[in-house]
């Protein structure tokens, strides 16, 4: 659920990259920050909890997409690095709207990507949420490796819920579709506010949305 | 006989790994737009029946439906397709190649083209092949189904169907036998070659492919079409899958290694067979392993005479990436209930323009535009880039200048000063460091071996460079220019040695004393060197310290 603060009149969504160990979220959250323009955003922010570190920005772009005479700003979040506590991945995802799964794609990890999505799935769980209701991504991430296992299988391993996610081929280090998923899963979380609080559509954009090309 | 001969050979192994290295052609453009489901295009063609849930109404995909709205003066064109209960087809389907146990919304319906379907109107029946039900509902099936299966499953019509036969206002045209070979898709573009395999794998829910691909309770002849027995969609399904051994072998623990695991491993041809059962269940963990025993039973004599005999209960495992060599893909085919992306209003989002940059950015770089995309069908072997060192770090687009520009814009220069300009490395751009330090601090070598130092668990750090210059506080290390010096050179050592045992190369030496411990991080000649707390590097420590390094030394 978004935080709506009416005295300021901004709509907060949260967005939370998950996935297993050293697949890349810290690279691509990053990344992201370092491509934001530095008068809008936040500082990258980690917060060191007994064993774990929490990773997380805010943005509030200049044109932002405006609901109801609201402001929507952006915070993104997520756990870098091997985890200690699984409590530190369940509050990451406390009043989550959106989330992009990083998945690694070396041949090595796809068993720990399939663990960890089982572990967002019951973390979620857990809060009586569902991927069912929160919008999100996959990001194949480490495309660029020798040794990556092929998307298909990812496909078959990761993408196999009732409705299929959007996935997206991605090398962190180098920025590649790091931005696209980053939209699709906001296009998904905007969608989604618009219609269950039966919103007006903002104006429709000027450029089309290249979500899936990036 | 050669050593190996039993090992059968895979000559009609082509036609499978042709799917499985067949890459997509199409652009990225193809997939993407907000609006267009990525998949759509590269989707395998959706089954041949469709099935409904009441209340989530399908948009019509056929002409006959789309035409279907009553007309004055006109009958009422034909349905081209009838909803039947998923339920009621249970029902009938017998129990020899029902899958036992299927958690089903008993609300689904399943809509057959009404060209499939053999309809008796005086008996208000209607019969469907096997085979075309198979087509949109696998998951109900124990066993596979060949296309050409002739069995047929007779149902009663549902109510909505008889009062619509009993509409004389519905044109209802004389029942069509189902013809074999004759597409029963809704629209043209549904069809599916009989004997073509999905071109990617698709998903099943973990645990059914096992129960899908055992064979049904207590048939008195197997089944023809039961895995490994024969045919589904035309093709040979195999029992077993040929895994190289060589890879089982190095992914085997010491203590479980053959006698001569060189000379096995590399013996060209050296593969096992495996039943597809061990495996099927295993390959949506992402991680397939089986008891060492089922390994050496797997071996002939001679060859398993190599292999320890202890521990047989141990688990080993098999890569994936070998077993999807030989796997029949047809097997991981595309659940039948899974629905498509959403397909959403586009809202201009601020992540938007980002992203079309990078698009622009990156389909400059040559070896980046294959890749740049949704993840599509295609197989991975095709997109193969050049390996980047896992320390590249994330560059804006902006200061990415694309190399012509840079060479118009920079002012003529004399040949001594190009010299001049040309020798030197370039000086390590500090501020990409910055995001790495969560810092909007400018960096450069003095700040960025401090930040090394007030990194968790982390004591002192120093940096030194391949000219013998050091950066940092060496007393604070108790360290002179020659200590230091030293521990570079006997890092190089190290690193050489361990490399020659075809270890790889080593990112870090860590000296251990009573209290602390001091790592060398060294690249070439250069590096750094940490003190630390007797206790593992925290997490992500390591990997950031090898990322500075990588980053400034380039
Ligand atoms: N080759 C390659 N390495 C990557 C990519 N993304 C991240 N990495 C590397 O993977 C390691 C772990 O990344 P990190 O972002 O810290 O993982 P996290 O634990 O998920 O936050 C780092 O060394 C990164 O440089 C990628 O797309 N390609």
């Amino acid at each position: 659920m978004p935080i709506i603060n009416y005295a300021s009149k901004e709509i907060q969504f949260k967005i939370v990259y998950y996935g297993p160990a050293l697949s890349g979220k810290t690279t691509t959250i990053a990344y992201i920050h370092s491509r934001l323009p530095a008068a809008f955003r936040g500082d990258l922010v980690s917060l060191a909890t007994a064993a774990d570190r929490t990773l997380f920005f805010d943005f509030l772009p200049v044109d932002a997409v405006i609901l109801q005479g609201f402001k929507t700003k952006f915070q993104l979040y997520t756990v870098p690095g091997q985890v200690v506590y699984n409590t530190t991945r369940q509050l990451v995802l406390r009043s989550v709207d959106g989330i992009v799964f990083v998945a690694d794609s070396h041949w090595d990890k796809i068993h720990e990507d399939v663990e960890s999505f089982r572990n967002l799935e019951e973390n979620l769980r857990k809060q009586h949420l569902s991927l069912d209701e929160i919008p999100y991504v996959l990001q194949y991430n480490k495309r660029d490796l020798p040794d990556a296992a092929p998307v298909s299988y990812l496909e078959f391993l990761l993408n196999n819920r009732r409705r299929r996610a959007r996935s997206y081929e991605a090398v962190a280090t180098k920025g590649r579709s790091v931005f696209a998923a980053l939209d699709a899963v906001t296009q998904s979380v905007l969608n989604k506010f618009i219609q269950e609080n039966h919103l007006l559509r903002p104006a429709p954009p000027r450029e089309r949305a290249t979500a899936g090309t990036a | 006989m050669s050593f190996f001969s039993w090992f059968r050979s895979k000559s009609d192994k082509s036609e499978q790994d042709e799917l499985e290295l067949k890459g997509s052609d199409e652009s990225p453009e193809a997939h993407g737009g907000a609006e267009v489901p990525p998949f759509q295009s590269a989707r395998v063609p959706p089954p041949r029946l469709r099935e409904t849930v009441p209340g989530s109404r399908l948009k019509s995909t056929s002409p006959a439906e789309s035409s279907a709205a009553p007309k004055e003066g006109f009958r009422r064109p034909v349905r081209a397709t009838v909803d039947v209960p998923l339920q009621v087809l249970l029902l009938q389907l017998p129990p020899e190649v029902t899958k036992s146990n299927i958690d089903i919304d008993p609300k689904r319906r399943v809509q057959i083209p009404r060209k499939s379907l053999e309809i008796d109107e005086a008996h208000q029946t209607a019969k469907v092949t096997f085979a075309t039900l198979f087509g949109s509902c696998p998951e109900i099936f124990s066993v596979p189904i060949a296309p050409l299966d002739q069995r047929t499953l007779e149902f009663n019509l549902p109510a909505w169907e008889k009062s619509r036969l009993a509409d004389p206002g519905e044109q209802t045209t004389s029942p069509t036998a189902t013809a074999h070979g004759e597409s029963t898709a809704v629209t043209p573009t549904e069809t599916r070659e009989p004997g073509t395999v999905p071109d990617r794998l698709t998903p099943l829910p973990a645990g059914q492919l096992v129960s899908e691909t055992q064979p049904g309770p207590g048939p008195e002849k197997p089944d023809e079409t039961t895995l490994g027995g024969a045919a589904r969609n035309g093709s040979e399904v195999p029992k077993t899958v040929r895994v190289a051994l060589g890879p089982i072998i190095k992914s085997l623990p010491p203590e479980l290694q053959p006698s001569d695991p060189n000379a096995l491993a590399n013996k060209p041809g050296a593969a096992i067979e495996l039943p597809l059962e061990l495996i099927n269940s295993q390959l949506a963990n992402g991680r397939v392993t089986i008891p060492f025993s089922t390994l050496l039973k797997s071996l002939p004599e001679d060859v398993r005479s190599h292999f320890p005999q202890a521990d047989t209960a141990a688990e080993v495992a098999v890569p994936v990436k070998e077993i999807l060599q030989d796997y029949p893909q047809d097997l991981l085919r595309p659940r039948a209930d899974q629905e498509p992306e959403e397909v959403l209003p586009a809202i201009s989002t601020p992540f938007t323009g980002p992203a079309k940059e990078d698009t622009e950015r990156l389909a400059h770089a040559p070896e980046a535009a294959e890749s740049e995309k949704v993840a599509t069908d295609s197989h991975q072997l095709e997109l193969i880039e050049h390996p980047t060192t896992p320390s590249e770090l994330p560059q804006p687009a902006s200061q990415e200048a694309p190399v012509a520009e840079e060479k118009q814009e920079a002012p003529e220069k004399t040949v001594s000063e190009q010299k001049l300009t040309a020798e030197p490395k370039p000086a390590p751009n500090f501020s990409a460091l910055q995001s790495l330090f969560l810092t909007d601090e400018a960096l450069d070598l003095n700040k960025v071996v401090q930040k090394i130092g007030e990194l968790p668990g982390i004591n002192s750090a120093l940096f030194f460079g391949a000219d013998g210059s050091l950066e940092g506080e060496p007393e604070k290390l108790g360290l002179t220019q020659s200590s230091v010096q030293l521990l570079s050179s006997l890092t190089q050592e190290v690193g050489q040695r361990v490399e020659n045992l075809g270890f790889g190369q080593i990112e870090t030496v860590t000296l251990g004393w009573k209290r602390e411990l001091v790592s060398v991080f060294a690249r070439g000649e250069s590096g750094f060197v940490v003190r630390h707390e007797k206790r593992p590097f925290k997490p992500g420590v390591r990997e950031k310290i090898c990322l500075v390094l990588s980053h400034i030394c380039g």
